[in-house]
């Protein structure tokens, strides 16, 4: 490539916006807002417990994203209406899918699982080794507290970063949004056409499986141990449509990625790269451990997370590149004779672009 | 990587879009090159919704379309009138609304912006190509337009 087209110019004596433009007035009550809302949080976390029912979860959501539009112009409170529009939508498809899966009636998936993990594990079920190996009845260890610890951010993680990105980027928010609403639909999908028994199900002499050698189901052990709770209002009773033999894919397994996997690209030390991608297996190590999910229900869900993440990067790119065609083709079109840039357009070689100085 | 943000002033977008404009070839060399970084997703182009509205739908979704719209609201106007600097009422809005969102890098014809802590690309002088000027025995060539 030639030299740059752009140059960034420096002048001496230049003046900060922040001293020209007068603050935003609200910029003030937001902060407030938000620091009032923080100590209410960790007041209700340590007093009523860790809020994990969806109502209760999207009504602290609302109050933090009300928060964060708080002196906004009317435009981003009518884009915030669409968006939670969109976003309750999505939840109460998600949650009317596990009705749907009850009713549809598909075969039980039972020793398949099962039987995948045994390959997998060369004969061993990892469920039952670990429980072998780390469970004792009257005993918890420091990591059935890490594994609870983990297990409970499911229901925390990637809501409060849909928020944080509600409030700060919409655009974020929406490449955000797509990933995880084609992964609940994968998921719901999955949940309706191959209904799975869990492991702890599949071992619990309550039902007529017992596949598995018998798996205690200690998953708020740690958790509770550690004086910490779950709040779950009683409106969870009224929409109490869980469907308990939808193990395929895990979906705690998936959340446990993808919220890392989205903020991957801003994090730049390798080293926290590589610490933050230990979160997604501690927790399936957590749920095996647990007995919530076998492996192949983890490894299902993380196929589901890049999978999402490739399809979108892919159509964000071809709409970058659709968009871009547009610009060439009008250019060349006010100036005929011009060569396009076709390489740039399809993707060959594309400059970085940057105008330097 | 997070792509950066620029926005392009009015002069710029206007230049872009008349053929007839001045500075009209140096402003297609850099959008050129600015919309490439948009396809490597190392750029985000932005324009304020009151410039862009003064060219046809047309002109937006073709020749624009990769530039996102930074909307103007009421706030916005009045908070521009209260801008501590001597410039003229559509620049204020630009820097009020820059300010707002948070955006410090502007793509401009013009020197209007100098004077502020903004990062500032304009139209680089074009490089020298071929044999030296009167090495061939012609005319020496008019040095190409620098804004």
């Amino acid at each position: 490539m030639g030299a740059p087209a752009g140059s960034t110019t420096i002048a001496p004596d230049r003046r900060s916006l922040a001293v020209v433009v007068p603050a935003d007035p609200w910029i003030m009550v937001r902060r407030a807002g938000f620091a009032l809302f923080a100590v209410v949080y960790v007041w209700w976390f340590f007093v009523k417990g860790l809020i994990i029912d969806r109502i209760s979860v999207a009504i602290s959501v609302g109050i933090f994203i009300m928060i964060g539009h708080l002196g906004r112009p009317v435009r981003r409170w009518a884009w915030l209406v669409f968006d939670v529009l969109c976003y309750s939508a999505m939840w109460l498809a998600y949650e009317e899918s596990r009705g749907w899966a009850d009713r549809a009636g598909f075969p039980l998936q039972v020793e398949a699982p099962r039987n995948i993990d045994r390959f997998l594990f060369f004969g061993t079920d990892p469920n039952v080794w670990m429980q072998h190996h780390f469970y004792h009845r009257f005993t918890i260890y420091w990591y059935d507290k890490v594994a609870s610890a983990a297990y409970f951010t499911h229901f925390i993680f990637p809501v409060i970063a849909l928020a944080i990105l509600w409030v700060t980027s919409h655009r974020e928010w929406a490449r955000f949004m797509k990933r995880f609403a084609t992964l609940l639909f994968v998921a719901c999908t999955m949940f309706v056409l191959l209904p799975t028994v869990p492991p702890w199900m599949a071992a619990d002499p309550k039902h007529s499986y017992q596949i598995l050698e018998p798996l205690a189901r200690h998953t708020g052990r740690g958790f509770v141990s550690m004086g910490l709770k779950g709040f779950v209002n009683t409106w969870q009773t009224a929409l109490d449509w869980g469907n308990a033999i939808a193990a395929m894919p895990s979906l705690h397994a998936s959340f446990a990625l993808f919220v890392p996997a989205f903020f991957l690209p801003r994090i730049k030390p390798i080293w926290l790269k590589a610490l933050v991608l230990t979160f997604p297996l501690i927790m399936a190590a957590s749920l095996v451990y647990f007995g919530e999910h076998y492996v192949v229900d983890a490894l299902a869900g993380w196929i589901i997370v890049g999978l999402s993440f490739l399809f979108w990067g892919w159509f964000e790119r071809h709409q970058r590149r659709v968009r871009a065609t547009r610009t060439y083709t009008a250019l060349d079109d006010a100036a005929p004779g011009r060569a396009a840039p076709s390489d740039a357009v399809a993707g060959a070689s594309i400059p970085d672009g940057t105008a330097t100085a | 990587m997070t792509p950066r943000s620029i926005v392009l002033d009015a002069g710029f977008i206007q230049a872009v879009a008349d053929a007839d404009a001045p500075g009209h070839a140096d402003a297609v060399r850099v959008y050129r090159e600015l919309v490439d970084g948009y396809v490597a997703r190392t750029n985000r182009l932005f324009a304020l919704s009151t410039v862009l509205a003064a060219h046809p739908t047309a002109t937006r979704r073709g020749l624009f379309a990769p530039v996102e719209v930074l909307y103007v609201s009421r706030r916005h106007r009045s908070d521009s009138a209260r801008v501590g600097a001597v410039v003229s009422a559509d620049m204020a809005l630009v820097l009020v609304v820059m300010d707002r969102a948070k955006i410090r890098c502007v793509a401009t014809l013009g020197h209007d912006f100098d004077a502020f802590d903004l990062e500032i690309i304009t139209p680089a002088p074009m490089p020298a190509a071929g044999p030296a000027p009167g090495a061939t025995g012609e005319a020496p060539q008019e040095p190409s337009p620098t804004i």
